[in-house]
């Protein structure tokens, strides 16, 4: 009796332990969702979609919403002399960049969140010392407030804080971003783990395509 | 009579034991652990660096030869043009301001422990005193 009772407990325990543990991603064979808020607009769902934008990259280029055209992207945050969380997530970005390098679909577009020391030449030089190609992998910088409201609609959390390691507090995340400006998957870019689930995510939606 | 053989097993496991930490023995525990929370991200697990932007703290000429100014470095920050192992590295490293003198210290000699054979190590006094002479340093954090 007392036996079944600890089984029942136990796999209740389980149930709820994986229930949490995964913000529901998609089984193997379904589409990937479209994330986000959706409305109902004289009976049509419309979808969370990005915004227009538009940076200056390394190149001293400018980089909007047209760099991306028919593309999928893939979005994080970071500074160049962020001592936390940034140079795993940059080696995971790394990662990604190295797995669809030869994929001219898909592109790379990391913001800095720290536009007072991160300026061009400073951005050039990072991209530089990384040795990836700047068509591929733009880093910009550009109106501040523009940046963390980007932030803000791609769901990763960034904002100054004198207390943060660097002063600026922001995670990890990285996120895919289809032709149609929807997004599509994310990941925490300090779990490797996640992030080959990531990569199967954007195998995927190339499939799709 | 199998109570004996199971005693010696476990005498041997155990000096087993006691010979495999004998070797790991690795005196700086502080440092290797402030290792892990303030530098690896940027130097590496095995201070390998990554690629040309973060130089590595292994096998570093510029370790080894800046033994004591590292102690600036961590504490102020360094933001130059420095050649490593014959790679130009240039790229800011902000101040490490959460460690004090004496975690300072026990970092520094991690990094000649592990990865500098027959480099001697620092002491509290001599880092101190060289904290004093970098008191001029820019703060970068
Ligand atoms: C945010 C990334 C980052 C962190 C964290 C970091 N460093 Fe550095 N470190 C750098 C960079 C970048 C340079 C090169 C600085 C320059 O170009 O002026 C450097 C240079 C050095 C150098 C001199 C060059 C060499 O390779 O010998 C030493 C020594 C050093 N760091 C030790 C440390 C120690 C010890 C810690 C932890 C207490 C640490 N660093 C934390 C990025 C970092």
């Amino acid at each position: 009796m007392q036996y079944r009772l600890f089984f029942s407990l136990g796999a209740l325990a389980l149930m709820m332990f994986s229930a949490c543990g995964d913000p529901s991603p998609a089984a193997a064979d379904q589409a990937l969702p479209i994330l986000g808020n959706r409305d109902i607009v004289d009976g049509d769902t419309v979808y969370h979609q990005i915004p227009d934008f538009s940076f200056i990259a390394q190149d001293s280029n400018v980089v909007n919403n047209a760099t991306f055209a028919d593309k999928l992207y893939i979005v994080d945050f970071f500074f160049t002399t962020c001592p936390s969380i940034c140079p795993t997530v940059t080696k995971q970005m790394l990662r990604l960049y190295e797995r669809f390098e030869g994929e001219a679909r898909v592109k790379l577009l990391a913001h800095t969140i720290d536009i007072r020391h991160d300026s061009v030449p400073v951005l050039k030089r990072y991209a530089e010392k990384i040795h990836v190609s700047s068509d591929k992998w733009h880093f910009v910088t550009g109106d501040e407030e523009k940046i963390y409201d980007m932030a803000d609609d791609y769901f990763i959390a960034a904002q100054k804080d004198p207390d943060a390691p660097g002063g600026f507090d922001h995670s990890g995340r990285i996120i895919l971003v289809d032709q149609n400006r929807y997004v599509r998957s994310f990941c925490e870019g300090t779990d490797p783990d996640d992030v080959t689930r990531f990569m199967d995510d954007v195998q995927k939606l190339l499939d799709e395509q | 009579m199998s109570n004996r053989r199971w005693g010696w097993g476990l005498l041997g496991m155990v000096a087993l034991g006691v010979l495999w930490s004998a070797c790991s023995y690795q005196p700086f525990r502080q440092g290797e652990i402030l290792y892990a929370n303030f530098c690896a991200t940027c130097h590496g697990e095995n201070g390998e660096g990554f690629r040309d932007l973060y130089p590595p703290l292994a096998n570093s000429d510029y370790f080894r030869e800046n033994q004591l100014e590292t102690a600036c470095i961590i504490h102020y920050g360094m933001d130059k043009e420095l050649v490593v192992n014959g790679k130009t590295y240039q790229q800011a490293m902000l101040a490490v301001t959460q460690l004090n003198d004496v975690e300072i210290c026990n970092v520094i000699n991690l990094l000649s422990y592990s990865w500098h054979s027959g480099m001697k190590t620092v002491t509290i006094d001599e880092v101190r005193a060289q904290l004093e002479s970098c008191s001029d340093w820019e703060l970068l954090d």
